[in-house]
Order: C-alpha cells, then structure tokens, then sequence
C-alpha cells in the first residue's frame, strides 16, 4: 500500500514538471534578492533584470531537479517499474461510445467482457498499443447490432419514412 | 397450450452455449464456446442483442454474479436456460433433425 501511494507520488512529481507555490516564492526570493545585489555593485538596469530572470529560473530548475531526487529517494527501489494504472484501462473513447448506444439492461455487462477481453490481451503479453487496438476494433464491431437496434428502438426508420412519404405527397 | 417460439441459428447456438457453460455462461464463455465449436467469431454486440432476445422470450434467465479482479471488480451476470428454453430448443433442434434424416448432402468438396 505504501509503495503505491510511494509510485503515486513519484508519478505526480515527474509528470507534473510544474513547482508549486512554495517553490514559487523560494524563486521569487532569490530573484530579489539577485536583483538588490546586482544594484549594489551597480549594474545597469537592463543588466540587473536579465541576471536575475536567470538566475531565478536556474534556481527553479535545480528545485525540481531536487523534488524529483526527493521523491526517488522516498520511492526506494521502485525506479519507475510500474506503470500508471490509467495506462492500462482500455481507450475511454470506446467505452463511451459502447456506452451510448448499448441498451442499459445490458450496458455494465457488455462493457465488462469488452473489458475482460483487453486484460486478457495484456496479460497474454500483447503490447499495449495493440490490446487497445483489439478493443477499438471488438467496440466497434459491437456498436453495429447495438446501433441498429437503437434505431429500432427509437423508431427512427418510421420518422424517417413518414418524413418521406409527407414530402412525396403521399397519404 | 402457447406457441412453442421458432430459434434462428444464432439463438441455437447461444442456448447451447449457456447449457455448456452452464453455470459459468457470461458472455464472455458463450463468445468463446460458439468460436471453440464452431468457428465463428461473433460480437459481445451481436451475443448481446441475441441474449435480450433470448431474455424477452423467456428462453433464458439472468442473474448478477460476484465481481472479479478481471474484471476491474464489476460483477459478471450469468444466464441460464429456462424451462420454455428448454423445449423451445429441443423442438428446433429435432425440427431441424427431422429435415435432415435420411439425407445425404453432396459438394462436400466444392
């Protein structure tokens, strides 16, 4: 449980790249402070803001460069073994899609051997890529009978021929 | 006595399955046990749509199962032939045996 919250945090902190408010403020400080001393030994003004954007982004990137070093550091021997669990879901897109055009009775379990199907194609050992591939591909396949009995459903064919048969004159 | 409902192919195929699997039919197994005996790869689409079917009629019955870890811990519904299924089954079955007795057919080869 710990080294999943551990491999949670280390993913927060290389994915995100981005410092926080506290590190913010640390770089806003050294970038006063490195403007003061470039007034004090009298550099010129264009000089003294350059000197010290820079040396506040380099202090930055020295901070996140610690973070990261932090967080491996707490994360042990993890060292980017796992794989983030959201990689591993098969594509939202389809689902969705599935999701939309299947009947509710049937909604959760048509979803679910779908599902079933791609963890057994990762687990098998096909690529990732591949696996959510196969799933786009048994998605769609399963839109078709669902999609027509949608349409079915919802009588669109009979609004459709009546929409027809009103423009045509007929009775 | 009420009318005893005509199957297609596919419905033949599906209750055969969940007899099979019986009690372990899901779609998943029915998928696989219609592709291991007979060569045909249908969609959970099409299993499904054959299912409701099936379930309108009365020819099957459904029931929540537990959850499993391969399945991201959603739960698996089992169906299960019902009595109606039964001889709907057995009267398209030996309809179909009846046309076929006594018949040999050729162009195996072809």
């Amino acid at each position: 449980m710990k080294a999943r919250s551990n491999s949670q945090a280390l993913v927060r902190g290389l994915k995100g790249g981005v410092l926080q408010g506290g590190e913010n403020a640390l770089a806003l400080i050294v970038f006063g402070l490195c403007f003061k001393a470039c007034e004090y030994i009298e550099l010129s003004a264009n000089f003294t803001y350059g000197v010290s954007i820079a040396v506040a982004i380099i202090f930055q990137f020295f901070q996140l460069l610690l973070r990261i070093w932090f967080i491996e550091r707490i994360c042990g021997g993890l060292k980017f073994k796992f794989e983030p669990q959201s990689m591993r879901e098969p594509p939202l897109f389809a689902e969705l899609l599935v999701g939309l055009f299947a009947k509710k009775r049937y909604r959760a379990s048509l979803l679910q051997c779908l599902d079933e199907d791609f963890r057994n194609d990762v687990v098998s050992g096909i690529s990732l890529r591949r696996a959510k591939w196969r799933y786009w591909a048994a998605a769609l396949n399963s839109i078709g009978p669902q999609f027509w009995a949608a349409i079915k459903r919802i009588g669109v064919i009979g609004i459709l021929a009546d929409y027809v048969r009103g423009k045509l004159g007929g009775a | 006595m009420s009318k005893i409902p005509e199957l297609t192919t596919a419905e033949q195929q599906t209750l055969l399955a969940i007899i099979i699997q019986h009690p372990n039919a899901y779609g998943v197994s029915i998928r696989d046990e219609i592709r291991k005996r007979t060569d045909r790869e249908y969609s959970f689409g099409s299993i499904y749509a054959v299912l409701e079917r099936l379930e309108d009629k009365g020819l099957i019955a459904s029931r929540e199962g537990e959850a499993t870890a391969a399945r991201g811990g959603r739960k698996k519904q089992y169906f299960a032939i019902t009595g109606p299924g039964q001889l709907a089954l057995q009267a398209s079955l030996r309809a179909l045996d009846a046309m076929r007795d006594g018949l040999e057919i050729e162009g195996a080869s072809a």
